[in-house]
């Protein structure tokens, strides 16, 4: 992958959300899935268009996380981080930003959904975690 | 002369009308823009696909060389990419929409040929008779169901109209979704069938039976078990020797001359412009495409198009509003094994009081997971978070959705033309697409997704939920109506023979000539119309 990358914190940032959209349970998340993969793979792909969004987005998040409970939203606890991306979702940001961040939260969840339950080829249903909780077999049948 | 007939487009109709005229002895040129193995026809890219194409699709046209112009009701219009809501896409390859559709095979009833006739012209609307009707089509259903090769259940199907022989393949095998719904449809009192497909159920012209493994629509059938024009009626024609195919091959125009005689076309292949000669031409490029080539090709005696000296050509443009319903069943139903649907009823299809035709139900194909969390979340659930992760995982199997094609009623307002400012990579004018269907459709459409949710919860679902149908354009790969065929010349664009009014050897032969497309997927009514066409066409050339 070359070109478009982000920040260790922004990444940090990517990987909780990424895991609040879609979380860890008895099966994996969609960071551990590879949700951020495949988000970067979009970015140096079709949508580069997106890449200053997904930056601004990233930071906002952040942003609203030291506003509510002054620590950075990889640090806070699930339920903290949830509470920040519902906000976001229903417009009640504490911070200002350039961009909307219901939209950008949006964006972010289509995407996470489509990396986790995607074809592992698209880099974010890494072993097809997705399929085999759901019972889905590319080949046919169930698994 | 370079050839007999020279072919647009090598889909449905265009690889039939090929291999007609070349096994009747004509040569034959065939010219299809896309390409043989356009990139990703083989893959699997659950996000790059003509069933779901997100950030790109697998089956042609090339993204960055194909723009089309579309309008909003509030006449805003901007530039489309051929993966795009808006675009219309259907595929562009040798095979095209055949290569990588689900393959439902179904014949039209006698009323859908007769729409006017049948219900009246509901108001503001364009909806009319065929000039041909369910007999003059029949033999030629029969045709394409044996040489291109359907599988199904003769006689099971209590609506549809006579068939003097039956399917050459047996019909697909039960699964738990048609058990349940068949449980339904008998409580109901609903007649029900095993779904008619362009599948191999057993081995049959040479190739083998399909693997049974869910990726049907929008993909290119892994073993070729799924029978499109571009494993059989393209292939034959090839056999000949008489046929030649010429992939990424671009029509920039039909030469005509003063008397409205057609003598060649001029196309790119690759960036080199070429031009043949022959004794007709034939479109067969898909309503959108076929309507551009003929306006594209004006002359000064036909300033507006070919065809186009009366203002139809483009009118009419309709495919199908799907409506249905989705319920959630206790126990899982889901066994993976393509191609998943299994079941229909047409009793929906006509005689409905108080509704303008209508269409038929059946239970969707293999649904994608990516498909699935985009649009078969029950309404009020959150998409993210550990519930709606919990929600998928069990619910993925237990979800049954029913839906089906409404009978498009028309409107000429819904339409092709030819945009003044934007040129395609050749330098070609290409599209603008404007207006909507009827809003009559809309009523048929609320009609029937109530049907679906009857039957759904007649079957033992403990949840239900549908969504309203919207109103717009609809065209996409059951696109159809732009060169409607009939007797008057200031009403339509083609006779029934799909002979373009006015002149003499010059046709369109594919969906654009259905006046009507019935609530029903077209590509089998597409097909018989290009035999039973292209027939007469090789008999009195």
């Amino acid at each position: 992958m070359s070109g478009f990358t982000m920040t260790e914190r922004q990444l940090g940032t990517l990987r909780a959300a990424a895991d609040r959209i879609i979380p860890p349970d008895e099966t994996c998340g969609a960071a551990e899935a590879g949700a951020v993969e495949f988000i970067l793979r979009l970015l140096n792909g079709e949508l580069p268009g997106e890449r200053a969004t997904y930056l601004e987005g990233l930071d906002g998040i952040d942003r609203e996380a030291n506003a509510s409970y002054g620590r950075a939203f990889a640090e806070l606890a699930a339920a903290d981080q949830e509470a920040v991306l519902t906000a976001m979702e229903e417009d009640r940001v504490k911070t200002a930003w350039t961009i909307s961040p219901r939209s950008f939260f949006q964006m972010l969840v289509e995407h996470v959904l489509e990396g986790f339950y995607a074809d592992p080829g698209n880099g974010g249903n890494k072993d097809a975690a997705s399929w085999k909780m759901i019972g889905y077999r590319a080949e046919g049948g169930t698994w | 002369m370079d050839y007999d007939v020279i072919v647009i487009g090598a889909g449905a109709a265009g690889g039939i009308v090929a291999c007609v005229l070349a096994e009747a002895g004509r040569r034959v040129l065939l010219l299809e823009r896309g390409g043989d193995e356009p990139s990703g026809v083989s893959g699997r890219d659950h996000l790059r696909n003509q069933r779901l194409s997100i950030y790109g699709h697998n089956a042609g046209p090339e993204l960055a060389d194909h723009p089309r112009v579309a309008v909003t009701s509030d006449g805003r219009s901007w530039l489309v990419s051929p993966h795009e809501l808006g675009y219309q896409n259907n595929a562009a390859c040798v095979g095209g929409g055949t290569r990588v559709y689900g393959g439902m095979a179904w014949r039209f009833m006698p009323q859908d040929f007769r729409m006017a006739s049948t219900y009246g012209v509901p108001e503001g609307s364009s909806l009319a008779d065929w000039p041909i009707g369910y007999d003059d089509l029949e033999p030629f259903y029969e045709r394409a169901e044996w040489e291109i090769g359907v599988a199904g259940s003769a006689g099971a199907d209590k609506f549809a109209a006579p068939r003097k022989r039956p399917y050459p393949l047996p019909p697909v095998e039960s699964n738990p979704e048609r058990v349940v719904l068949e449980r339904g449809a008998a409580a109901l009192g609903l007649n029900t069938f095993p779904v008619p497909l362009l599948i191999n159920t057993i081995p049959y012209n040479g190739r083998a039976a399909c693997e049974r493994c869910g990726m049907c629509v929008g993909f290119a059938c892994p073993t070729d078990g799924k029978n499109g024009t571009q494993n059989t009626m393209i292939p034959r024609a090839l056999g000949t020797g008489r046929c030649k195919l010429i992939t990424g091959a671009m029509v920039q125009r039909i030469h005509t001359d003063e008397r409205g005689h057609a003598s060649g076309v001029s196309f790119f292949a690759g960036d080199k412009l070429q031009t043949c000669m022959a004794g007709a031409v034939v479109c067969s490029a898909g309503a959108i495409e076929s309507a551009r080539l003929l306006m594209n090709s004006a002359t000064t005696s036909h300033p507006r198009g070919l065809g186009n000296d009366f203002d139809q050509v483009g009118r009419h443009l309709q495919g199908h509003i799907y409506t249905g319903a989705f319920g959630v069943m206790e126990e899982p139903v889901f066994d993976g094994l393509g191609p998943g649907v299994s079941i229909a009823t047409t009793r929906f299809n006509h005689h409905n009081e108080g509704i303008v035709g209508g269409g038929l139900l059946a239970n969707e194909f293999i649904k994608l997971p990516a498909i699935f969390v985009k649009w078969a979340m029950p309404p009020g659930m959150s998409r993210w978070g550990l519930a709606a992760k919990r929600y998928v995982k069990e619910n993925f199997r237990r979800t049954i959705h029913v839906q089906g094609p409404i009978q498009d009623i028309p409107s000429a307002d819904a339409r092709v033309t030819i945009d003044p400012f934007v040129r395609d990579r050749w330098g070609i004018p290409v599209v603008r697409l404007s207006g909507t269907t009827h809003p009559e459709s809309i009523r048929t459409a609320d009609f029937l997704r109530r049907r679906a949710e009857e039957w759904l919860a007649a079957s033992g679902t403990k949840r239900v939920w549908s969504y309203p149908p919207r109103l717009g354009l609809s065209g996409g790969q059951h696109q159809a109506g732009t060169c409607r065929m009939g007797d008057d010349p200031r009403a339509s664009v083609t006779d029934s023979w799909g002979r373009v009014h006015g002149h003499s050897n010059l046709f369109v032969m594919d969906g654009s000539i259905h006046v009507t497309n019935g609530g029903f997927n077209p590509v089998l009514t597409i097909m018989a119309l290009a035999f039973r066409n292209a027939i007469h066409l090789a008999e009195t050339m």
